[in-house]
């Protein structure tokens, strides 16, 4: 006969166990047998989401919605946990703000590590007991939630900080918020901005500040065109930061520094319209606060902006701000619009210590002087999406023909280039003159 | 090195700094009481070897990510009992990495089923009456629905 082994494992090691169940299915458990009937009031894990039941139904009134208030609300009076692990949290009809307060009060009150919230509903104001929370060391906040941080915040165990799509008006209180975290190391915050109209002229500013950040993930998109006086700003102090990701749609103006420690840095910025050659020049100041960078990812769309409208006042000062530095630089992987004016020949010049060099698509002119890289550092470039035009044969050539201690060049074309043109492209690359005795061109 | 002794007197011998995976070993150590070798009368022989099989790959491959997640999956497929050992000795040598390991396949086990499912492949008798068990689904009515 089979024993129920399971039961006679501690009850310390079965609550451990529940913890990692949705706490519907922990609560469950309690009709296995008279063992397990309050097993379940010791998880240290909470996980509520109200669409396990709901989500196929079609919205009712409160009768559907008292059912999961209930549910959240003896589980919270009957688990006896002082120190909660996770609290997980997601909503998705109306129910009274002052229950979702309650229950995320009560999470803070049972000293919970991990707190992540979702709400998909009407907008609910968070209460402030969250920011002075001393036990939390991760907090992901993402939907409709409106976050108003009080002037004393006090998060002294924070180390990750996510925000995703919550109500706007939230980024008035990131610096506040940050000014509270000691050893905040992740942050990621993920915006999509609407415009409502005229009315809606904002004039907003995100600043993030913080000694202690690592790594700051940040993606921007506009929801629709944006208006001509809509203005944001973005400002950015972390002396600690070694990986950065930038992907934005609208943001006018980057103010960032003593970006020190920086090792990674994924760029993806553009906006369609900016106003004259402001922008231009705020995103060469953003490159000048990437210089001590190791491996820069530059999209296609941030090559585009530097030929905004003043192109050649742009260019002039590109090449004497690019100048030198990024001497750290030692991997650079672009996705270079094509244009006769790309700016890549421009950033291989001040990259004097490059080694690594992946290029999707070319934009190429010769540079006036060959870039010290190609000389004396340049190994390895990869080139992807090749069709045979001739912007990327001349820059193929180029980097063959004074690339002095080149190893490897991998071709990449482009997936429906069919075979006829690829062994085209072949057979003209394959003449090209090598500087480099050592350098191997593989087709892939 | 150090030696360690099972319930069943088998012998096994670990270097130090991947013993330490286990803070009830760790604290023995600083607390010298592992002069000669360690006795563990809660953990027999074949369940203290498969745990060590656990701590030695993972203190040498650190930082393969990809090749510990295999070894952790190939880890657990082992047969119940086993795998209640294997749970018993995690909790007794405090192997945090290992606990939420096997913890997290039962809980995996038990996701998804009915309250039947669970109890047969536990083989957990259900000792209620029929109107206590009304009741208490009636009381949680949420979580049975």
């Amino acid at each position: 006969m089979d024993r129920d082994l399971i039961s006679s494992l501690p009850d310390s090691v079965l609550c451990w166990i529940l913890s990692f169940l949705p706490t519907t299915e922990a609560v469950a458990t309690s009709i296995l047998s008279a063992r397990w009937k309050i097993l379940w009031t010791g998880v240290t894990s909470l996980h509520f989401e109200d669409s396990e039941r709901l989500f196929n139904e079609p919205y009712k009134e409160s009768k559907n919605d008292e059912r999961f208030v209930k549910f959240v609300n003896k589980v919270l009076l009957l688990n006896n946990v002082q120190s909660l692990g996770k609290f997980y949290l997601c909503w998705s009809r109306d129910y009274d703000a002052f229950y979702i307060n309650t229950w995320i009060a009560t999470a803070i009150a049972r000293n919970v590590r991990i707190l992540d919230i979702i709400a998909e509903s009407d907008t609910v104001e968070l209460p402030n007991s969250i920011f002075t929370c001393k036990t939390l060391e991760f907090l992901q906040l993402s939907g409709d939630l409106l976050i108003k941080s009080p002037r004393f915040v006090c998060l002294p165990r924070l180390v990750t900080f996510n925000l995703i799509r919550v109500d706007d008006r939230s980024h008035e209180s990131i610096g506040q918020i940050l000014s509270g975290c000691a050893v905040l190391e992740f942050m990621y915050i993920e915006q999509i901005v609407i415009l409502a109209g005229p009315q809606n002229l904002q004039r907003m500013a995100i600043k993030i500040s913080s000694p202690t950040l690592k790594t700051l993930r940040l993606d921007f998109y506009a929801d629709c065109c944006l208006d001509e006086d809509w203005f944001r700003k973005l400002e950015i102090n972390a002396p600690a930061l070694e990986y950065l990701y930038l992907k934005d749609r609208t943001t006018e103006s980057f103010s960032i520094e003593g970006l020190k420690a920086l090792c990674e840095a994924e760029i993806d910025v553009y906006m369609c319209d900016p106003p004259e050659s402001d922008y231009c020049n705020s995103v060469v100041k953003l490159f000048l606060a990437l210089q001590h960078v190791k491996l820069l990812t530059l999209s296609r769309d941030t090559m585009r902006v530097n030929y905004g409208i003043s192109q050649n006042i742009f260019l002039g000062r590109a090449t004497a701000h690019f100048s030198s530095k990024f001497d750290r630089l030692t991997t650079l992987v672009v996705e270079a619009h094509w244009c006769k004016r790309s700016c890549l020949p421009a950033l291989l010049e001040s990259s004097v210590n490059l080694e690594v060099l992946e290029v999707l698509t070319a934009g190429w002119r010769n540079p006036d002087r060959v870039p010290r890289c190609l000389l004396t550092s340049l190994k390895e470039i990869a080139v992807q999406g090749l069709e045979g035009g001739k912007g990327e044969l001349a820059m193929i050539s180029y980097f063959l023909k004074h690339g002095r201690v080149l190893e490897v060049v991998d071709l990449y074309s482009k997936v429906d280039l069919d075979i006829e043109k690829k062994f085209q492209l072949l057979q003209k690359i394959s003449v090209f003159p090598r500087k480099s005795d050592t350098c191997e061109v593989e087709f892939h | 090195m150090i030696v360690l002794n099972s319930s069943d007197g088998a012998t096994f011998e670990v270097e130090e700094s991947v013993a330490v995976q286990s803070q009830t070993i760790k604290h023995m150590i600083e607390d010298n009481c592992a002069d000669t070798s360690i006795p563990l009368p809660n953990v027999n022989g074949v369940t203290l070897a498969r745990v060590l099989e656990y701590i030695k790959k993972h203190a040498e491959a650190k930082d393969d990510e990809e090749g510990l997640k295999s070894f952790d999956a190939e880890f657990v497929k082992v047969d119940q009992a086993s795998l209640f050992e294997i749970i018993l000795a995690a909790n007794y040598l405090d192997i945090k990495g290992l606990l939420d390991l096997t913890c997290q396949t039962v809980a995996d086990q038990i996701k998804d089923l009915t309250v039947e499912e669970v109890r047969a492949i536990f083989n957990i008798m259900n000792d209620f009456t029929p109107e206590e068990e009304a009741k208490l689904r009636n009381d949680h009515a949420w979580a049975f629905e």
